[in-house]
């Protein structure tokens, strides 16, 4: 009952292009996080699912065909039902000034890729905590 | 016996050794200088044949058919001689039809003279009989074309000498010094006999030594083919090897000019001889491979890039009598090839890492959410079965990483976030983060500092990388129940951290590859220890690009002991 301690984090948007690891993480979200999750396999497909589905927090791949993490992330800026949003990346390019960058143009934070999917939930809930104490 | 006739059966033996030595020569024909010298002892032999028949005839018409005919044999010798020499000295020269044309033309004229010496007496002017020792001798008057044939036949003679002297002079090898000494015996042994029978010195008046002579020559020429093996080593000239070498070389003088440069580095520039001997090399070669310094460096090696393609230029210096510099060679070798091999290798080895990353992330994410039945509860078996595909999914995994990072490395795309770190808190870190993973090997690890911090600029995350790699690898190289010592002390401006375990220590003849990319000491460790061979060869380039040194000591059934330093901060 580790996620009743975060309960205002429920709803997860998903974003990222690989089926398969889409898959893994929607599970891992699912299964041990308990969280609810709609995944998007783009960045347009984010933009108009995000703004119906109004989740509590996007987990969004940085490398995508077409719209890239951060221009779905500013995207994202451009809709009141998305600009307040929470984004975390996930990436493999995690280098101190790679996280930096993303850092500064919005996101809470990076989770490096490959991910571990029965760590992936407590990795994102202590980024959550951490973002709502600041 | 009688002298003469002594000296006739020395003529005889002298035509049967010649006549040998021309059959060896045949049968070894297409060895370099092998037909000349054919030709030379069967003129040797002709010789010896006419001379010794013209004292053992009686009448003076029979003295002087041989006589004269004896000149086939002398005007052919100092022409075969002359080819000899020139095939000798320089291998692979084929004397053309036009030489051997006018070499023909003397020998011709010669006979043609001496047969019909009658009419003209140019040769000869008189020839009477003598009575020397019991036998009839010729007692001749030398004409004016005798001695305009001596003097030609003495300036090839001398010529073939010069030739061989040059050989001796260039070359290093007993074995063909030893040939050329018997090819000068050979020439000098007959030439000293015809000098001693011009100037009348000859110890028997009216006998001829030169053929005597030969004797000698068939001698020293048997001795240099089966002892110095004088037609089967033909010495190559160095100025052949140097023109016939695909790499260019150019060599200068201490003042940098152009001093020498084979066909290659000609043919590389584009430049003929003309232009670019004499001429300061910063001026006539194009700006990558002209000399950046006064005097440039020797031994040195540097590889440029010039019109798409791929040098490597290496000095090394021209000493006079092996000790003062007199100038610099420079060598010039296309690696294109080379270098394009290790791009599509690199490139090779990149693109299967990238691509093989994903599918693998996807398993092992996969294979993980099985193993913690986030999905189901497994049967045993299967669990097993899952958690063993685990385990090599995650090691095939960290090999893709190293790969990755030492393509980094390489491509210097490897990137360091220096900051302020204490090494006694980086090992603290290092040990929590190993003794989960460690735990499987039973070590236990003791850390002594003998410093309360170690303060250093490095990156933080590479430094743990480091440290991780060195406490697995002495991890998994101990014995059961075995201690693993860390220190930490300061040594002359530096920290040093080292890492010391009591495995069976690392392997002689292993010792020097040790930092090299996939090395192991025991191929069949990358299965049983799970290592890839690469982190070793990371931490090295890592503590290097921090300014450090990684080094290691080994003592065999004692254990390791692998230490970096790096500069404390000031």
């Amino acid at each position: 009952m580790q996620y009743m301690d975060s309960l205002s984090l429920k709803k997860i948007l998903l974003v990222e292009d690989d089926c398969h690891l889409q898959y893994i993480a929607k599970i891992a979200l699912e299964n041990v996080g308990g969280f609810t999750v709609k995944t998007c396999s783009s960045g347009n497909e984010a933009i108009s699912e995000g703004r119906n589905f109004l989740p509590d927090l996007i987990l969004l791949d940085v490398m995508m065909p077409g719209m890239d993490g951060p221009s779905t992330l500013k995207m994202f800026g451009h809709f009141p039902e998305t600009a307040k949003t929470p984004v975390i990346f996930m990436s493999a390019k995690v280098q101190k000034h790679e996280v930096e960058y993303y850092r500064s143009i919005g996101a809470v934070d990076v989770i490096s890729k490959p991910f571990d999917p029965m760590t992936l939930s407590n990795c994102i809930r202590e980024i959550w905590e951490k973002f709502q104490k600041s | 016996m009688n002298l003469i006739v002594f000296f006739c059966v020395i003529l005889i033996l002298t035509a049967i050794v010649s006549l040998g030595l021309a059959a060896f020569g045949y049968k070894h024909r297409s060895a370099s200088g092998a037909r000349a010298l054919s030709i030379l002892m069967i003129a040797v032999a002709e010789w010896c044949v006419c001379s010794a028949a013209e004292w053992l005839t009686p009448s003076l018409p029979a003295k002087l058919l041989f006589a004269n005919l004896s000149y086939l044999g002398i005007g052919t010798l100092p022409a075969a001689m002359m080819i000899l020499a020139l095939q000798y000295s320089r291998p692979g020269y084929s004397p053309r039809w036009f030489t051997c044309f006018l070499l023909g033309v003397e020998p011709v004229a010669v006979l043609i003279l001496a047969l019909t010496n009658q009419s003209h007496h140019l040769l000869r002017t008189s020839a009477t009989l003598i009575s020397v020792d019991g036998l009839q001798a010729l007692d001749v008057k030398l004409g004016p074309a005798f001695w305009g044939h001596t003097v030609y036949s003495y300036v090839l003679l001398a010529c073939s000498v010069v030739l061989l002297f040059r050989q001796i002079w260039h070359s290093s090898s007993s074995q063909f010094i030893g040939q050329v000494l018997s090819m000068l015996i050979g020439i000098l042994a007959p030439w000293v006999g015809n000098v001693l029978y011009l100037v009348g010195l000859n110890p028997v008046p009216y006998f001829d030594f030169t053929p005597v002579g030969f004797m000698i020559t068939g001698i020293a020429l048997y001795y240099g083919i089966f002892r110095f093996h004088l037609l089967d080593l033909v010495p190559v000239a160095r100025d052949i090897v140097l023109e016939s070498m695909k790499d260019a070389v150019i060599v200068l003088n201490l003042q940098n000019r152009i001093v020498d440069a084979n066909r290659a580095a000609l043919t590389l520039f584009d430049l003929s001889r003309e232009q670019i001997f004499g001429g300061k090399a910063s001026s006539i070669l194009p700006a990558p491979f002209a000399p950046k310094d006064e005097h440039p460096p020797a031994d040195e090696a540097s590889e440029i890039k010039w019109n798409q393609c791929y040098y490597r230029i290496s000095n090394s210096p021209v000493c006079a009598n092996g000790q003062s510099r007199v100038g610099t060679l420079i060598l010039l070798q296309d690696i294109t090839e080379r270098k394009q091999t290790e791009r599509m290798k690199d490139e090779f080895v990149s693109v299967v890492s990238h691509e093989l990353r994903t599918p693998v992330t996807s398993i092992r994410a996969s294979l993980g959410l099985l193993a913690g039945e986030v999905v189901g509860v497994l049967p045993e078996q299967m669990k097993s079965l899952v958690a063993i595909s685990l385990e090599d999914t995650e090691r095939l995994s960290r090999l893709l990483d190293d790969i990755l990072d030492m393509e980094r490395i390489q491509e210097g795309k490897m990137e360091f976030r220096h900051q302020t770190l204490d090494l006694v808190d980086l090992a603290r870190r290092s040990l929590d983060g190993i003794r989960c993973y460690a735990k499987q090997f039973g070590v236990q690890f003791q850390l002594e500092a003998s410093v309360s911090n170690a303060l250093v600029h490095a990156d933080s995350d590479r430094m743990m990388q480091v440290m991780t790699n060195l406490l697995s690898n002495a991890a998994k190289f101990s014995p059961q129940n075995g201690e693993i010592k860390i220190m930490i002390e300061r040594k002359e401006g530096a920290f040093r951290v080292s890492v010391a375990d009591h495995g069976p220590g690392i392997p002689e003849n292993f010792r020097s590859r040790i930092f090299q990319p996939f090395a192991q000491a025991d191929s069949s460790d990358s299965r049983g220890r799970g290592g890839t061979g690469l982190g070793l060869s990371i931490c090295k380039a890592i503590i290097e690009k921090h300014g450090g040194q990684l080094g290691f000591q080994s003592e065999a059934g004692a254990g390791s002991t692998f230490f970096f330093d790096l500069n404390s901060v000031s």
